[in-house]
Order: C-alpha cells, then structure tokens, then sequence
C-alpha cells in the first residue's frame, strides 16, 4: 500500500518538473531572448502561470510525502505497544475499567462481558457509582476521593456491586490513579469473588443453623403474622407453660394474657423499638405465668423476618426459653448478698428486722417472723413484733414465745426440721391476728433446729421454688443466729476474716516497699565498706549499718510470712513429730522457773501441710505462754489430741463440724488476757508486751498458717488464770505406710483415683491440654468450653465433680460469676480459678470467701496445675479420702 | 564487653545495679518498667536482663514471657521484694516463666555478681 502511493508521488513529481521544463524552455527558445524576457513577457503569462503552479504542486507533494512517511513510522510504533498493551489488557485476570468523574471511560474486552455490554460505546460513559450497592456507596466514594488527593492507590477491598442486568456480585477492588488520553483518571481493577463470599456466607450461616437447632430442641417457638395478630405457637411453647397445644389460642393476647403484668409494658416497648428498626433483634427477660399459677422466668427472643415495601413489619419469629432456674440461683445470691450487708451494715435487733424485711419483700408476704429457740423450745423473736404480729398488746423489743405457746403447727416443723406449708390459721397468742397461708422453715445447725422463719398471709400459695430459696436463706444465716445465741458478736465474726484480709494486703505492700528501700541502703553500703581501708573507723561503722540491715531483714521476712499464703511445700506429716522436735527445741531456751508438761493421746496424727509453718506456730504460742510467766514462772502444757467426726469438738465452728481433728493445745498458767483485749489478739501488730519484747504478729501468724491449713483457732484465757489457745487442724487421710513412722514427714501420696474434675475454658487447646495435664495424677477430668454449659453440668448431677478447674475470662458467665452460681448448686464443691496477669487482683478478691479455693496464674506448668488440684482435693474435699 | 538490662521501677535499686554491675566491668543498659526494658532490648540486644518483678504498667513476669517469646535464648535473673497482693510466690512464678536465678531483696551484692558472672560465662566456648 505505502509502496503504491510512492509510485504515484513519484508520477506526479515527475509530470510538475516536466511542466516547470517545458514553461522555462518555452519561455526560453520559443518568446523571448532572454529567460528575463520570457518570463515578464506578456504572451507567457499562461504558461508563467502554469509553472508557478506545478512549482508549488511539486513542492507541497515532496513535503508531503516527507510527513507522511515519518507519521507512518510513529503509527507503527503506537500499534505496536497498543497491540501489547491489548494483550496484557485482555490477558489480565482482573476486570478493568478506568473512569473520570463518575463515568467510565475505558472497559476491557473480558470487563465488557462481564458487564452484558458488546461493546465500549455500550458502556461508556455509564456513572461508576450507578454499579456501587447502596450500602459500600459511601466507602467507595471516601476511597476514590483519597486515590485522587493522594495520588496514591487505595489498597485491595470488597464491595458489592449490581451489574446493569441487575445481580448482585461481590467483588476486590483497588484503585490507583493514572494519566489517561492527557488528563488524570482513575484505573480500577476488581476481580469477581462471589463464589468466596458466598462460600464464607454459608459457613457463617450454617454455624449459627446448627446452634439454632441445637437451642431449638429445648426452645418453645412462635411466629407471629403482626397485622392479623395471629401466632403461631409450637408443643414445647405451650408445654413449657403447662399447656397442650389445643388448650391456648393462637393470637397474641395469650402471649399478652400470660407475661407478668409487671413485665408487659417493659416487653412490648423492646417489640417496639425492633419494629422501628432502633434494634437489630428483641430480647427480653420476663414472667410468664405456668398453669398451675405459678411464675416462670422466659427469656423472650425474637427477630422481624418479613416487612411490607414501605417497611412495616409484617412477620416476626423467635424463641422462648425457661430461664426460671438461673433467675433463681442468681436471686438467691442477691438476697443473700443483701441479707450479709443488712448484718453487717445494721446492729441488734435493728438488723434482723432487715433480713426479715428483704425476706418478707422478696416472697411478697404482708406478715412472718424470725426467731431463735433456746433450749427449752422457747422461741426468741430477734426483732420487734410487727404491730400484725403482736404477741403482747403492746409491742415489746425482742419478743419471746414460750416453748408450750408454740402453735402445733410450728411445733411440728421444729421436732421434725422439715419445711411446712398451710392454709388453717395460726395465732401466736389468742389477741395476735391469725397467720394464714403460711410457709415455714426451720433455721437448722449441725443437724439442730435453731430457730424458725415463717413467712404468711399472702393470696397466693407458697411454691416448692420459694420453698427451696428460703431453706437455702436458712443455711445462710443458721451460722450467724446460732453466734448470736452463745453470745458473740457477729460483727467480729463477720469481720475478722475482712480485716485479716486487708491487714495481711497492707503488710505485703509495706514489706515490698520496704525491701527496696534496704536493699539499696545495704548494697551502697556493701560498696562503701569495699572501698573503706581495711581496720578503719569508717569500715567498721559500715559494718554495724549492715548489721542493722540485716535485722531490718529479719523483721520483713516475718511480715511477709504473716501475709504471704502462697502455697507451701505441703505433704503428709505427723504433727506429733513436729511437736517433739518443738519442745526439744523450747526446753533449752526456757527459763527453769518454767516447767514444760507434754501430754500426747497418740503417736501419729497426720495433717497435711507445711511442716516449718507448723513448727512457727507453735513456737509462737510457746513464747507468748513464756511471755505470759516470765515473772512468777509456772506450767506451759503442751498437748495433743485426736477428735472423731462422730463427736463433734465443741470448739469446732461448721466448716470442720464433720472432720476428724487434730487439737493441739498450748496452755499457760500465766497472767491471761482482758476481755478487751480478747477482742484484738489477732490484730495484726497488736501487742501488750513492752517494747522490744514483741512485734504484735506472733498470733496473726499464727491463725494465718492454721487457716491456711484449713484449721482454726480457739483461746480461752482468764484473768490471772492462764490462757490455752487450742489450734483445730482436720486429720489428712491419706495413705499411711505401716512400718514405723520416719523422722521425716511422708512425701505426699498419689492422689485416689475416684475424684473428678471439671475443668472449662473458652479455649479449646488449654482445655485439652489442662485435661491430659490432670489425667496424669489420675485424676477423671471432664470438660466445657461454655460456662453455661459447665454450670449445666453441676446442676445436673452437684455429687459428680469433687473441684471444678475455670478460666476467669469467658465470654457471659465469666469464672467469678460461674463459682457464684455453683455455689448454691454445691455447696461443698471447691473452685480453682486460672487467671492472667492483670486479672490477679481481681481474682484475689475472690479468694478466701465462698468456694474458690485456689489461684493459678496462666501459663501454668504441669507441676502447678497438678499441685494446686492436689492441694486442694486434699485440704478442701471434704469428707472424702 | 557484656550488656546488661536492669529494668526495676524503683530509682535507688536501679542505681545500684548500675554501680555495681559497671564497677564489675559491664556495660549497663537501664529501664523503669517492663515496657520500656522491651523496647530497649529491641533496640539494643543485651546479654543478660535483671528484673525486678511488682513494676508499674508492665510488671515482670509478664515482660520475662514476653521477652522470651520473642528471643527465646535470653538469659533472666529476677529480683523480688515481696508479693504485694500475698498470694502467689511471684519469685517462684518467675523460675516457671523462664528466668535462670530469683534473688530476694535486699539481696547480697557478690551473690548476685557470682550468678551474672555464672550466666554470662555459660556463653564462653
């Protein structure tokens, strides 16, 4: 083609040099003498004329034909890289579009396909943010607006889009920006990956299926066409109330009929707000009444599943679940925690006026009493009679009810020390208004009643539910009356283990603080004494600052054993060994006014524990006692004891009531101790010996390491009269090798194969890995990843588990809350707790109250786990061996 | 010469190692808790970390883990006062999480100069 149009130039060239030839030689041979003559002569002009115009012919077309030949050259070029380009373009993976103001401008092939346009122009020019889904609008927008600020490209993200034929697509785009045809423009490349989302859609989805299905098996369910009103219930919906299906109307107003009146309004504003889209689904706790009358406690869930064009709500579904059993247990522990506050708060009579008032709300009673029965049967009421309940005309504090004035009734529930309900009336004296409908619960202690709580006069009949919360008020505060009958305070009760707490927090602080401070005094002055001349003055004196240091030291190290319970070398040791060992070591260091007497019943009682701790707090017993003689001189007794379960020691406070124990007594005939001061002993750095002589922690330690021990201490004293403190330690059972006892206490035994435990974690791996840790020691370990799930467990079968092993961090029930709710599941059942690092403090707070038993840090070793767990099978399993 | 890390939060004990550990021939690098003694590390790697453990922000046992996850043939002594909050043996604590010798405070200079010494050497051929 190009060599065709260099042919015809070349004619053309030709023929306009053959008419400038001919012009001149015309001009030349034929007119004029002269070319000047030919070319002005006036009879040429034509053929002047003619030349001037193949000249300019000629020279545009040489011109010409330069041009193009150089354009043709950049031309291939072009095509060249724009056939590359194209490959690369279509070759491409990604979808690509480039696009300026919201228009496109440029689609690949692949891009146009997948678009439904045949071609460019189809697609040109169509608004980029008309493909975006409403709701990635804004994004994208916010991404394009940066690209173009930035000039730097918005990196991979997903969004949705509609293609012009109207289905959805999920795609990955990034944007960069570009020059395009001279001006800037945007480049998007995206790739289709429906498939992925829609693969990680379903997954989600059949997640969330299954645990619907697998809530849904004990789930009642209802599904309500909102603008007829009509609903549909299922079997275990209705069953759940109490109800065959056929026997509730399938409408609205039963739900309405049925949810407590108290609860309604609070309900239907949570359907509200969902309706108008302010929640994303409705949820709700409330009552709703069973058919026997009684209340049950539903957690109401549900979710609008249908909405008309205009957005009404036209269907909605959900879910009701009996949640009456966790509403209990966590009323329970709110009464109770209010009844502890109420003692502890309010004093006297002012203070049972309280638990009966929370008791009296909580069951909704207008009328009921509380009481305590001395040993003639007679019922001592602990607060002012109720003007309903006067049992004299006039109102008196403190009312008592002699043991043959009891009703039958009442009578009855006190020789049986069962629960009892019933409608005859009762009259506590023959002017006092009648108790009808009255439920009534004897406060029992050790297998005694105690005293009684009645509640009365309400319309509706005592359920075995309320039964049950109140017997379980009972067991909680049988302790406390029973410390008011023998005449104790139950604030010091109460308090003691607080202040004990607090005080041995404050001691660790101030011994921490403390160390540093001596250890900078004595390593400067390690490094003075270094450089000091040997034999100097100077050398010497820092000498005696070190000295000094070192009491310093010896001084916190006590402090720190006061406060420090962390968990000793425990084992099996004969406490008579350790005994001995103690008076060989007292009887040297003691005075010969002082005679040490030693009365042993056995020679081998087993305890588990810390022998040296066992050991220091004897022997601060011993310098107390010596203390207490050392003017006029006299006996320290020490003695040893074994009490069987079977006769309860009568020192014994409840915890230890059905253990075997060890009573080791340490007596002196010395000066006794006040009764103020009785109060204080174990008062930390509370002393009455003169300066020098004590630091006022001895007895603190001393109740440390038997609480620690799982024991307790008793003192009696009498002024001038001596004083014995008497130090309570349950017997370890364990495994006992026939041959004589070693002078060595005995390494501690494998652990009995039939204890089980239960341990949970919201992680899969620590829960595998704490299992296989514990089946080691040949422990039965069940597990839970959901506190839910474990607490189900416990209710299920409150014998099966003998310690319970739990994170502290789980999503809802956390462990604190999980060994709350135990709690009044079973009672008896210990908890340890498994925390991280920053959780200590909290986890701290938890210790030594209720049931959690034990701490144990994450990461926890093998040993750890299993020691802890050994610890406290041993130490808190009670009743077992 | 060999590095050394103190992190301790307390002024007084941090000065002294520094005096003592310098006196004793290494370089020292110091921080006031455990936060700050990681980062220093990562900037500067050293042959020996000494921490106390009860800090403020990051406390010790916490930073020896950390420490060791991320260079798992460090060398840790650790340096307690006490346990603040009673419970646990944080110094026993430690000995779990990877640190080679606990010391008490107040500790003795030349025990705790023997145990550096004793680390430090493990790395001569």
């Amino acid at each position: 083609m190009s060599e065709n149009r260099q042919t015809v130039l070349t004619i053309i060239v030709a023929l306009g040099l053959f008419w400038v030839v001919d012009a001149v030689v015309d001009s030349v041979f034929f007119g004029a003498g002269s070319l000047q003559e030919a070319l002005f002569h006036p009879n040429h002009y034509e053929q002047y004329f003619r030349a001037l115009v193949s000249l300019l012919l000629v020279l545009a077309l040489v011109f010409g034909l330069t041009a193009r030949r150089g354009r043709s050259r950049t031309r291939e070029a072009i095509l060249r890289q724009e056939t590359q380009y194209r490959i690369l373009v279509e070759a491409a993976p990604d979808f690509i579009l480039i696009h300026r103001d919201n228009r496109i401008l440029f689609a690949s092939g692949k891009t146009l396909v997948f678009f439904g346009a045949d071609t460019l122009a189809g697609l040109a020019g169509t608004p980029v943010e008309s493909l975006i889904q409403t709701q990635d609008l804004a994004r994208v927008r916010e991404r394009l607006a940066t690209v173009i600020a930035r000039g730097e490209a918005a990196p991979l993200t997903e969004i949705g889009i509609t293609l012009p034929g109207g289905s959805e697509r999920d795609v990955e785009v990034s944007t960069t920006l570009i020059d395009f045809e001279g001006q800037p423009a945007l480049l998007t490349f995206f790739r289709d990956i429906s498939e992925k989302v829609r693969t990680r859609r379903d997954l989600v989805a059949s997640r969330e299926r299954l645990q619907l299905a697998l809530e849904a098996a004990r789930d009642g369910a209802w599904d309500w066409d909102i603008p007829s009103g009509r609903m549909v219930y299922n079997d275990t919906w209705a069953a759940m109330l109490g109800y065959q299906l056929e026997e509730i109307t399938s409408d609205i107003s039963t739900w309405q009929d049925l949810v407590h009146p108290d609860d309604r309004n609070r309900a239907w504003s949570l359907v509200q707000s969902h309706f108008r889209g302010e929640t994303p689904s409705y949820e709700v706790e409330v009552r709703m009444r069973h058919k026997t009358g009684q209340y049950l406690w539903i957690l109401d869930r549900g979710r609008i599943v249908e909405r008309d064009s205009s957005g009404r709500p036209l269907r909605m579904a959900g879910t009701h679940r009996n949640i009456t059993e966790r509403k209990a247990a966590e009323v329970a522990l709110e009464i109770r925690n209010r009844i502890a506050e109420a003692l502890l708060i309010e004093s006297g009579s002012r203070a049972y006026e309280e638990v009966l008032d929370i008791i009296l709300r909580e069951t909704g009673s207008p009328a009921g009493l509380l009481g305590t029965l001395n040993d003639k049967g007679d019922l001592q009421l602990w607060h002012r009679a109720p003007a309903t309940l006067a049992v004299n005309a006039c109102e008196v504090d403190r009312p008592v009810l002699p043991s043959d004035a009891l009703p039958a009734a009442l009578a009855q529930v006190v020789g049986e020390a069962r629960s009892q309900t019933g409608r005859e009336d009762l009259r506590l004296t023959p002017e006092s208004p009648p108790l009808s409908n009255w439920l009534a619960v004897p406060v029992t202690l050790r297998g005694q009643v105690k005293g009684l709580i009645v509640v009365a006069n309400r319309q509706a009949d005592y359920s075995g539910e309320e039964q049950a919360l109140l017997e379980s008020l009972a067991q909680f505060i049988a302790p406390i009356l029973q410390s008011h009958l023998a005449g104790e305070s139950k604030e010091l009760q109460l308090r003691q283990a607080q202040k004990m707490e607090a005080l041995g927090a404050l001691a660790g602080g101030i011994a921490h603080d403390f160390n540093n401070i001596l250890q900078a005094i004595m390593g400067f002055t390690t490094l003075a004494h270094e450089d000091a001349p040997e034999g100097s003055q100077i050398a010497s004196d820092l000498e005696r600052v070190l000295k000094a240091t070192h009491r310093g030291q010896n001084l916190v190290q006590r402090i720190l054993l006061f406060s420090r319970r962390e968990e000793q070398e425990r084992q099996a040791m004969n406490i008579v060994e350790v005994l001995k060992e103690a008076v060989d070591l007292l009887t040297p260091s003691l005075p010969s006014t002082i005679e040490i007497r030693t009365h042993f019943d056995t020679d081998l009682a087993l305890v588990y524990g810390d022998p040296s701790q066992i050991n220091q707090a004897i022997l601060n017993l011993a310098t107390n006692a010596y203390h207490a003689m050392e003017s006029g001189g006299g006996v320290l007794s020490l003695s040893l004891a074994v009490s069987a379960a079977g006769t309860p020691h009568p020192d014994a406070p409840g915890f230890l009531r059905n253990r075997d124990l060890v009573v080791l007594e340490v007596s002196d005939s010395g000066r006794g101790i006040s009764p103020e001061d009785m109060a204080r002993l174990f008062d930390p750095f509370f002393t009455t010996k003169e300066v020098g002589k004590g630091t006022g922690l001895g007895l603190s330690i001393v109740h440390g390491i038997v609480t620690a021990h799982g024991g307790d201490v008793v003192i009696r004293s009498e002024v001038d009269q001596g004083t014995t403190v008497k130090l309570l330690l349950p017997v370890h059972k364990g495994p006992v090798k026939a041959d004589p006892l070693p002078a060595k206490p005995l390494v501690a035994a494998e652990l009995d194969e039939d204890y089980t435990v239960l341990f949970v974690d919201d992680e899969e791996d620590i829960v595998t890995l704490g299992k296989a840790m514990l089946e080691k020691t040949g422990l039965t370990v069940a597990i839970a990843t959901d506190s839910q799930v474990a607490l189900e467990y416990v209710r299920e079968d409150p014998q099966r588990f003998d310690l319970v092993v739990t994170d502290l961090t789980m999503p809802r029930t956390n462990g604190l809350q999980l060994a709350e709710l135990i709690a009044p599941l079973a009672p008896n059942l210990p908890v340890l707790l498994i925390t991280g690092m920053t959780e200590e403090v909290v986890a701290m707070s938890a210790l030594g109250s209720g049931n959690i038993k034990g701490i144990i840090r994450k990461p926890f070793g093998s040993e750890a786990l299993q020691s802890k767990v050994d610890s406290i099978l041993r130490g808190g399993g009670e009743g077992r061996t | 010469m060999k590095r050394i890390l103190v992190i301790e939060d307390d002024g007084e004990v941090r000065h002294l190692l520094q005096v003592l550990l310098t006196r004793a021939g290494y370089e020292v690098v110091e921080a006031e808790d455990g936060k700050a003694g990681i980062h220093a590390y990562r900037t500067q790697p050293c042959d020996l970390v000494i921490t106390d453990l009860i800090m403020p922000r990051k406390e010790g046992l916490e930073t020896i883990v950390d420490l060791r996850r991320e260079f798992p043939d460090l060398r840790v002594i650790a340096i307690s006062g006490g346990s603040r909050a009673g419970q646990v043996d944080y110094l026993n604590a430690a000995k779990l999480c990877g640190a080679s010798h606990i010391f008490r405070k107040p500790f003795d200079n030349q025990e705790l100069l023997a145990s550096v010494r004793d680390l430090l050497e493990q790395d001569q051929p």
